[in-house]
């Protein structure tokens, strides 16, 4: 079957949707909330397209793919349709890019910047208000928001959440849910319990924005990397070099990882495949490998470079930290050394 | 004009406890008649032809609607929609109220013709009474065999079960409704598919405003031609009104689709109380339109080319000496409440709109708060998952063009 | 009092009767607890997460435990032109709250939609208890017993 987009003819099989066919024909479609393998939940609101059969504009995400179908992707209509949107959005985040987890990997901070989004569009400027509304403004914000960091594996913090309903959709024991109502939804653990799970990682890596990410103590772990007196060993799980240049290609970047590690500061990298039992290759480093290269355990710092977040919960003895591809990233850019 | 009542004839007259009041009147005749010496397909193109359509505001074909379930295989339902919670209406717990068993005859009817075994009432959260009549009325029907196995000695089935929702105005859109029984948050699914094929528990399901079924045992009774000689000729019939606000005679009225806004606030309702001067009319709840004097005479349809559209019936009359901030606060704010929160635009458009508005009410809005209201109420109507959008900007639009709030 | 198990025991455990279920504990123990939550979770073989999402969305059931006084003024649109906005200022004086503040443990005092009352407007609720044709003046009059 043939459908038309932007005017240009385009093989498509029955049963694909247009965002499936526009991504994999690389015409650019914002969205938030749709993620490879999960279902459509058509909530984002900003991969709107106009069709001929409507003039309702229609989210491509859902709409499947019929005979005579006509889309157009860019319009006036639909430009508007997504800045609105957005600062809509964008005026319920915190704004709080410039210290935030997720700087230059977040798909709202991409988004916003692609449509040139004004800082809190919808939001009263100081002075436009008087100071009794401004603090229920407050109130009335800070009273839905849900920050946890009692889990040792994910680090949560509602006020960045888009609503898009990934993490609810992805997780394997269903942990997440949508509660509430209207403008007071939290997306989040029922009564705002602490996370308990087998952490297996897919909420954080399906997250768009920060409202999940990966727990750790990041200044300690520069302090370590940094310290001239330590050495610090980086066990890098198999798959990595995959997932980290994944996420770089985020940030538009592309290097290899081994550079990368040994630009942060790691002194030794050692690469193990699946079938190689990851607790036995980490306990050797500050026995068998300390004993021999005669260094004191002490002044080892043993990283598993893994997308195994659950491994946080087992740092000891042996693990000092556990870093996702995410935080590989992190690190990158706070230090700036690409 | 014609002054047939179809819903309300019997109000006032009958013990709605009582069956054997309704059946004094004439009542579940339409049922013996159909089981007597009617069948499904005759009454379904009855009904199609009477051009009866969807009391609950959208207008669609009762025909069609049941015609699409009727034509299905296997197991189906049937839902009467009793879950009214638009803001000014309460026509439908009137019904209940004064008549339920005339009620109780459309979901029977309507339930056979589409050939379901299991109908279910899906009633407001907060209508206990109503809910209380209903089992009543059941349990009575069931004892004159009008429900229950093997329906007035034929070889029709009928189980009736009454659902209650628990207060969320979304609800009532049949999708969310459908969410709700399922156990789900009543949020609206996604179309297609639609109810009518794929619906409660993914079985074909037919949804009915409470009011549309009422009318199907007058039309077995008295035929398309009589029912669609009603009222306008685009969507006929009788119309249950809800008259409020600044109106002598408040309450709910029959009259026929096609009225003019001023014969039902003039003649029905008898006008303003002494001393108080007509501003505007909101038709439809929180989510209607806004209709100035000059417009009274614009008459009342469901046809998508009528102007100020029917919507649930509410009429409310606001005066001269209403404060109109006040009421765009109730507007807003109903919204604020009621959104489901599913769609971006409508969770947080709805918020920002209600934010806007009681700055409006304090009188510090700004040029930047006139432009992002303008942006709210275009994201509102043009870019929500559900029709909730559209209805929550419909006031304030009409608010800032018609009655110039914002200025020029 | 009953005991939540008593309570899940009148429902087939099918999630149609989820909803009904859980607005039957909500007014038997005045909220749904994190406690029957979790059995009622159980009950019907479904994810806490999943009773939460469905429980949290609706008005009549509570999540929390409600304070001692709650008292709801309906701003619907019949309501506020007949002046419910002034008995909620009133309420809020009185009161010495604000509408909608979920802060205070012992009071609330909440704006509310639409109940169906509208010819009787302004409708005010007290811990359950319909009043109509409520008016500023008359709001002393009301909260005097209840507090």
């Amino acid at each position: 079957m043939q459908i038309k987009i932007n005017n240009k003819k385009y093989e498509v099989e029955e049963g694909e949707t247009v965002l499936d066919v526009c991504r994999r024909e690389g015409i650019r479609i914002p969205t938030l909330c749709a993620f490879e393998g999960l279902p459509r939940e058509a909530v984002c609101r900003l991969c709107l397209v106009e069709i001929t059969l409507t003039d309702k504009l229609v989210t491509s995400c859902t709409l499947k793919v019929c005979e005579k179908l006509e889309v157009t992707t860019e319009s006036e209509r639909i430009e508007k349709a997504r800045r609105i949107n957005l600062e809509l959005l964008w005026a319920d985040h915190a704004g709080k890019c410039a210290t935030c987890k997720r700087n230059r990997m977040c798909e709202l901070q991409k988004l916003a910047e692609e449509y040139k989004i004004e800082n809190f569009h919808f939001v009263p400027r100081k002075g436009e208000i008087t100071s009794s509304e401004e603090l229920n403004l407050t109130k009335d914000n800070w009273s839905r928001v849900v920050v946890e960091n009692e889990n040792p594996c994910v680090s949560r913090n509602s006020e960045f959440c888009v609503e898009c309903r990934r993490c609810i959709n992805i997780c394997p024991e269903k942990k997440f849910g949508f509660n509430h109502r209207a403008g007071d939804v939290v997306v989040g653990t029922p009564y705002g319990e602490v996370l308990d799970c087998g952490f297996c990682g897919e909420c954080v890596r399906a997250c768009p924005v920060a409202a999940l990410t990966d727990q750790n103590d990041f200044s300690k772990i520069i302090e370590s990397l940094d310290d001239i007196k330590k050495m610090a060993v980086a066990v890098v799980d198999a798959g990595m070099e995959e997932k980290i240049s994944k996420q770089f290609s985020k940030m538009d970047r592309r290097e290899k990882l081994e550079d990368i590690l040994s630009k942060l500061g790691f002194e030794k990298i050692i690469n193990i495949s699946e079938k190689d039992a990851e607790d036995e290759v980490i306990k050797k480093i500050k026995t068998d490998y300390a004993r021999k290269e005669k260094i004191n355990p002490e002044d080892i710092v043993v990283f598993f470079i893994s997308s195994k977040i659950s491994k946080k919960a087992e740092k000891g003895k042996y693990l000092n930290y556990v870093l996702s591809e995410r935080e590989v990233v992190r690190l990158v850019r706070d230090k700036k050394i690409i | 004009m014609s002054n047939t009542k179809i819903i309300t004839n019997n109000w006032g007259k009958i013990d709605p406890d009582k069956i054997e009041s309704y059946i004094a009147v004439g009542g579940y005749s339409a049922l013996k008649k159909f089981i007597r010496d009617l069948d499904a397909q005759t009454v379904l193109a009855e009904i199609k032809k009477s051009g009866l359509c969807g009391r609950g505001g959208a207008g669609f074909s009762t025909g069609d609607k049941l015609s699409l379930v009727a034509t299905q295989g296997g197991e189906k339902y049937f839902i009467c929609n009793l879950d009214e919670s638009e803001p000014g209406t309460h026509k439908d717990r009137s019904i209940v109220d004064n008549n339920p068993h005339v009620l109780l005859e459309g979901i029977i009817l309507s339930s056979l013709i589409i050939g379901a075994k299991k109908a279910f009432i899906y009633i407001n959260g907060h209508y206990e009474k109503q809910k209380e009549i209903l089992e009543m009325a059941l349990e009575q029907a069931e004892k004159n065999e009008f429900l229950g196995r093997g329906i007035i000695g034929s070889c029709y089935d009928l189980e009736v079960e009454i659902f209650q929702g628990a207060g969320a105005y979304v609800c009532g859109e049949e999708t969310a409704l459908i969410n709700s029984m399922e156990g789900n948050r009543g949020e609206p699914k996604l179309r297609p598919p639609y109810p009518t094929g794929s619906g409660l528990w993914g079985k074909p399901t037919c949804v009915n405003n409470a009011e549309t079924v009422s009318n199907i045992p007058w039309i077995i009774l008295n035929g398309a031609d009589a029912y669609s000689k009603i009222g306008a000729p685009c969507s006929p019939g009788t119309k249950l009104y809800i008259l409020g606000g600044s109106i002598r005679n408040p309450g709910v009225v029959e009259a026929p689709t096609g009225i003019t806004i001023r014969e039902l606030i003039f003649n029905f309702g008898g006008g303003l109380p002494r001393g108080k001067e007509f501003w505007f009319t909101q038709i439809g709840g929180a989510s209607g339109h806004l209709v100035l004097e000059s417009e009274l005479d614009t008459p009342l349809t469901f046809s998508r080319e009528c102007p100020v559209s029917l919507g649930s019936g509410a009429i409310l009359v606001v005066d001269r000496s209403v404060n109109i901030y006040d009421l765009i606060l109730s507007w807003t704010g109903f919204f604020r409440r009621e959104s489901c929160g599913k769609c971006l635009s409508c969770r947080e458009g709805t918020f920002r709109l209600h934010e806007i508005a009681g700055r409006l009410q304090d009188g510090e809005i700004s040029d930047r708060d006139k432009e992002s209201l303008k942006d709210i109420l275009w994201t509102l109507n043009n870019t929500t998952f559900c029709p909730l959008g559209k209805f929550a900007a419909t006031a304030m639009g009409d608010a800032i063009l018609k009655l110039k709030i914002l200025g020029d | 009092m009953r005991s939540i198990e008593k309570v899940l025991l009148e429902f087939d455990p099918e999630t149609r009767n989820l909803l009904p279920a859980l607005k039957k504990i909500s007014a038997a123990f005045g909220y749904v607890s994190e406690k029957d939550a979790k059995k009622t979770a159980e009950y019907f073989s479904i994810p806490l997460s999943k009773t939460y999402e469905t429980a949290s969305f609706y008005d009549l059931v509570w999540t929390k435990k409600q304070p001692s006084l709650a008292v709801q003024v309906c701003s619907g649109t019949n309501c506020a032109v007949s002046g419910s906005f002034e008995v909620i200022k009133e309420m809020e004086n009185y009161l010495k709250i604000k509408a909608g503040d979920g802060f205070n443990s012992k009071i609330k005092l909440e704006i509310i939609s639409c109940l169906g009352q509208c010819g009787e407007g302004p409708v005010v609720v007290v811990n359950g208890k319909i009043f109509t044709r409520v008016t500023a003046s008359g709001v002393h009059g009301i909260l005097e017993e209840w507090l």
